[in-house]
């Protein structure tokens, strides 16, 4: 059975993920990690998904990679992602890589609600 | 070996393992920490041995315990150098994609090499590149 990656939870019609982890970089639990986010694109009542790293302390290229493949997965699905509550030094590796341009971050958990709220009904990306 | 508080070296082979590898980073961390060097020069070190070792261990060796990673380090108080030499058959350091061109910022893969050069102060392969050498240079306060 695979260790839970992520606390799920909902505000409104937001599904937020909570990273669980503070280091992701072993094959494993990127695997699980990535598994769980992906299974929330796969239900159709998550649209709009905020994925929150305040614990996490560390990501490597595979974790990268991991959100890469969430993203396209998000666009396919006609669903929103936002990412919010980045470490400055993760934000550093987002930034060299510039998948700070492939990706809408947003400060904080509120923050991230609140743009989807600014969204509206028209949630596309 | 350790020299004293602010400086060290040593030198250490391990089977393709990535276990091993974090071993050797956490200690790196550890020593890093303890020469009062900043959590950013700590992460950019983390990081580039993280994805140095990946490089080594899954790409190089292909994972095969078989195959050996040797591994160098060398701090001095503003300073911190490492080697790490595969036993692979090595690539072509001069034709990696750069993850940063436009038609590559969705590819998932391949920004290990770039995350290494962005972080650290010098980076260096060997011609066939089996032996990656990285240099991180302390931060001014």
């Amino acid at each position: 059975m695979p260790t839970p990656r992520i606390d799920v939870k909902r505000v409104a019609d937001i599904t937020i993920a909570v990273c669980r982890d503070t280091k992701l970089n072993d094959d494993l639990v990127i695997q699980e990690w990535g598994d769980q986010l992906l299974a929330l694109v796969a239900d159709p009542t998550s649209r709009k998904i905020l994925v929150n790293f305040e614990r996490v302390l560390f990501m490597s290229s595979s974790a990268l990679r991991a959100l890469i493949t969430l993203n396209k997965k998000v666009k396919e699905a006609n669903a929103t992602l936002f990412l919010c509550s980045i470490d400055d030094n993760i934000m550093e590796a987002f930034r060299i890589t510039r998948l700070d341009t492939v990706f809408t971050i947003k400060r904080n958990e509120d923050e991230g609600v609140r743009s989807f709220t600014f969204l509206g009904g028209d949630a596309k990306k | 070996m350790p020299l004293s508080p602010l400086e060290w070296s040593r030198e250490v082979s391990f089977a393709s393992d990535m276990k091993a590898a974090r071993s050797i980073v956490d200690a790196v961390l550890e020593n890093l920490g303890a020469a009062g060097w900043s959590s950013r020069d700590i992460f950019a070190v983390e990081m580039a041995l993280e994805e140095g070792f990946i490089n080594a261990v899954t790409h190089g060796n292909k994972s095969d315990p078989s195959k050996k990673v040797h591994y160098a380090e060398t701090l001095t108080p503003d300073t911190a150098r490492f080697r790490i030499r595969d036993e692979g058959e090595g690539f072509d350091t001069k034709n990696v994609p750069d993850p940063t061109a436009i038609e590559n910022l969705e590819v998932a893969s391949g920004r290990g090499v770039h995350l290494i050069r962005g972080f650290m102060t010098v980076i260096e392969y060997n011609d066939d590149g089996t032996v990656l050498q990285m240099e991180k240079r302390r931060s001014k306060e």
